[in-house]
């Protein structure tokens, strides 16, 4: 039986919007209908967002960053100090770092973490060609902002090796209370590491 | 079914949404659980602060689902130790990655091993000492000691001690093979008409102690494993060369 909606393009797009993430089949009909009654450009333009994302954006060929061209926004631009490489797991973290707007160095995109449950290996990632930046002689620090779990500290420690023997030196970030946080509701670990990142004021 | 309370270790962590993970627990009195936790990632949820890590021991209220169903439901979880000093040490991250892999791979849900989750929990004890640190085969010996507590509790530690077919003592066998599929050491002839086997490293072979050969014992067991399972441990190969086993298989 028919249940209003047709085989046609609505339905089409319904099932489309219930394969992204977050979104079930009550969610991908609300979209489906809205962009249906939306204007016709309106429709389009989200259209044409999404083919433009998948067309042109692609890995900068230095920093494995999400970029329109060879290089992304932060690789090209020239006030940006390339001695300072911060090091992260993915884009999206990447941008909550730019967010700050403390960093004034240049990043690097590991495209993962290892995971030795996943099989996620090191040669996985985009470790070799860090290496292969530092080895151009130009990076002075690389501040590891892996995630502060198991594999990213796994992946810390497999950064750590393979730049052992470099001149450059590697720091990480901080880890311990976060802003908003009691102390009695914080357990060992989180205090363990706040105690030892402890600074003067 | 009701909420209990236990203790557990995070064998394994995936997403469930941008804010829920399934946590899969090894629980000291109701063995693996597979739990939907809600909201782990919200800064907020004071339940699960600070969120849920791999290999953390902590204190936790959830409800299993029926066995016939998917995923039971985490309510809270009190970090008791998230063993820290694994973390720095690549040789530790991969024992203690082995040893839940290896948990995970030979039990089911619904079913306690409370001399498990002990052993477990000894050996992340154990990789998370400071002050003297352990030595590249002092990993591999508690590792070692690991597998084999869990292939008895599992029911699969191969015998070591004579051939597992004619009963030949050790001490008198050549050239000792060992086969997974018969369970543990055998002698050249029996060996001859077994379709799985191969040499049994000397070390092991003549009764050596884990703590004079961990490299060779972890070897076997890793083989035996991997025939156990079907498959080897995705940490298997790391785990090896940190050991400095051979890699024959």
């Amino acid at each position: 039986m028919s249940d209003g909606r047709g085989a046609g393009p609505l339905q089409r797009l319904i099932e489309e919007l219930k394969r992204l993430p977050g979104i079930g089949a009550r969610s991908a009909e609300r979209i489906a209908f809205h962009v249906l009654k939306s204007p016709r450009e309106e429709a389009i333009g989200l259209a044409q967002a999404i083919r433009d994302i998948k067309d042109n954006i692609r890995p900068c060929a230095r920093c494995f960053n999400l970029a329109e061209g060879e290089l992304c926004h932060i690789c090209a631009d020239p006030r940006r100090d390339a001695g300072l490489v911060v090091v992260v797991e993915q884009p999206k973290d990447l941008i909550s770092l730019e967010a700050t707007g403390l960093i004034t160095g240049v990043y690097h995109v590991l495209m993962g973490a290892v995971s030795p449950l996943d099989g996620v290996r090191p040669q996985d990632l985009t470790i070799a060609a860090l290496r292969d930046r530092v080895a151009k002689g130009d990076v002075r620090e690389i501040v590891l902002a892996t995630n502060p779990n198991l594999e990213g500290d796994a992946t810390a420690l497999h950064l750590m090796e393979a730049l052992e023997g470099t001149a450059v030196k590697v720091t990480r970030l901080a880890r311990g209370l976060a802003p908003g946080a009691q102390i009695e509701y914080a357990n060992r670990h989180m205090l363990e590491e706040a105690f030892r990142g402890r600074h003067a004021l | 079914m009701s909420f209990v309370i236990d203790v557990g270790i995070v064998l394994r962590l995936s997403d469930y949404s941008e804010t829920s993970q399934i946590v899969t627990l090894l629980t000291r009195g109701h063995g693996v659980a597979r739990l939907l936790a809600k909201g782990t990632r919200r800064t907020t949820k004071d339940r699960f602060m600070p969120g849920l890590d791999l290999l953390e021991l902590g204190e936790t209220r959830f409800k299993l689902a029926r066995p016939d169903a998917g995923l039971g439901t985490l309510a809270e979880w009190k970090q008791q130790s998230a063993y820290p000093r694994i973390r720095s040490d690549l040789a530790r991250v991969y024992a203690a990655t082995y040893a839940t892999e290896a948990t995970l791979a030979t039990t089911t849900e619904h079913d306690p091993h409370p001399a498990l989750f002990d052993a477990l929990a000894a050996l992340l004890q154990t990789l998370d000492i400071a002050g003297e640190p352990l030595t590249p085969d002092g990993v591999t010996i508690e590792l070692v000691r690991f597998v084999s507590e869990l292939l008895r509790e599992v029911g699969f530690m191969p015998t070591m001690r004579a051939c597992v077919v004619c009963g030949k003592p050790r001490t008198a066998i050549a050239n000792a093979r060992f086969s997974s599929s018969r369970g543990g050491l055998l002698c050249v002839a029996c060996a001859a008409e077994t379709p799985e086997s191969r040499p049994a490293p000397e070390a092991v072979a003549r009764g050596g102690r884990v703590g004079e050969a961990p490299a060779a014992w972890l070897e076997i067991l890793d083989y035996h494993l991997t025939r156990v399972i079907g498959r080897p441990l995705r940490a298997s190969r790391q785990m090896l060369r940190f050991a400095g086993a051979a890699d024959k298989m």
